[in-house]
């Protein structure tokens, strides 16, 4: 049995996860991660190679052929069956992004497709789709002596005490190219591949990760451009930040009959009230993350 | 004329100048710039939209009729969003 903090929820665990940050606790976990069979999962009966999702309120199937089977019921349990010819790696990989998703959209939460730094005490966040290059920016930024907080994942929620939204991390562990790697020439280990024929590695913070909840400061929106041009950063404010987080609900698609739309409202609309928002804008296809890095360096400690 | 007041089907809040409102059942949302936010205040007791003018041009550089009319399509939008509706005249 193993024992993880993950998005904020103390998890108990029949499968290791060397990406998540371990913790000892008794009594109850939030979510149990369970081996299934075939004859105890439903969404082995529901699902095939031709019908690879099903879902409704508080129960998420997903099947990934040649990985594994994964159920999520009432936010706190992911029951996984191995598919033939499945490689752990890969089974992890879409338990901590898709099914974790699920059961954070179940407890009444709504993450964010976010990376994020720590700033003076606070969490500057970068927003945007997968490409974006939100885990290039975070290896940049570590290079630079800045902290990491969460790579691709961070859960926003009010503090029921100060009423102010306070962000979680999700697990410490950057998700990059191998490429983006080799950019940055910073000497970073390409020793956990995340799943065979796909040219993308773990980078692990564990020692350096920060379990605390804390209060948003700054939110980067990466955009790429198909024009030529330069690097920009602009200031924006008001309801642009808002459709832009509802934009960036992570999975969001997906979970439509799991999103509170009333904790949406209020946790975004909080969110913008605290945090100083920009947009960032490249060239696509130029290599610019050293400029991008600078910019928000100058940005954050302003 | 008809008086108009707020709708309960939505939440607001205020970010910086603007107001964003959501209806909470189809998840609808949508922004007001600073001086529709102020218009959309002024609806939480029931307006018509000669009272909402009448404040904005003592508010505003701008001419009565100008205001009257911008006040009537912003009226108009947000009956169609069902943000609004129509008290009856008193």
């Amino acid at each position: 049995m193993f024992q993880y903090l993950a998005y904020g929820l103390k998890i108990e665990s029949l499968i290791e996860f060397p990406e998540l940050f371990p913790i000892q606790f008794s009594g109850e976990a939030d979510v149990y991660v369970r081996i299934g069979t075939s004859s105890s999962n439903e969404g082995e009966t529901v699902l095939s190679a031709e019908k690879q999702f099903d879902h409704g309120a508080q129960h998420y199937q997903l099947r990934v052929n040649g990985v594994a089977v994964y159920e999520v019921k009432a936010g706190k349990l992911i029951s996984i069956v191995m598919l033939k010819g499945h490689q752990m790696g890969a089974v992890r990989l879409y338990c901590l992004s898709n099914a974790f998703a699920a059961v954070l959209y179940q407890r009444g939460t709504i993450p964010l497709h976010a990376s994020g730094v720590i700033v003076d005490g606070g969490v500057a966040m970068f927003l945007g789709p997968s490409g974006a290059g939100k885990s290039t920016l975070l290896l940049y930024l570590q290079s630079q002596g800045v902290r990491i907080f969460s790579d691709d994942v961070c859960v926003p929620f009010i503090d029921e005490a100060s009423r102010d939204v306070l962000v979680r991390a999700s697990y410490p562990m950057l998700k990059c190219w191998s490429s983006s790697m080799d950019l940055l020439q910073a000497g970073f280990e390409k020793k956990h591949r995340l799943q065979d024929g796909i040219d993308k590695f773990g980078v692990f913070f564990h020692s350096d990760f920060d379990i605390r909840a804390l209060p948003p400061k700054f939110l980067f929106f990466l955009e790429k451009s198909d024009k030529d041009g330069e690097v920009s950063i602009q200031s924006i404010s008001g309801v642009d930040v808002f459709s832009r987080l509802v934009a960036e609900a992570y999975r969001g698609h997906h979970f439509r009959e799991d999103l509170h739309k009333q904790i949406l409202f209020d946790v975004f609309t909080q969110l913008c009230i605290q945090s100083s928002a920009f947009v960032i804008r490249r060239p696509a296809g130029i290599d610019s993350i050293d400029t991008i890095g600078k910019k928000v360096i100058q940005q954050i400690m302003m | 004329m008809c008086r108009y007041i707020q709708s309960k089907q939505v939440v607001q809040s205020k970010i910086d100048d603007e107001v964003v409102m959501m209806d909470i059942e189809s998840g609808f949302y949508f922004g007001l710039n600073s001086v529709a936010s102020i218009i959309w205040e002024l609806l939480k007791d029931g307006k018509t939209v000669d009272e909402l003018a009448e404040y904005l041009i003592t508010e505003y550089d701008v001419n009565r009729k100008q205001c009257l009319e911008e006040t009537d399509i912003l009226i108009k939008k947000m009956l169609d969003l069902k943000v609004i509706r129509c008290l009856e005249d008193k």
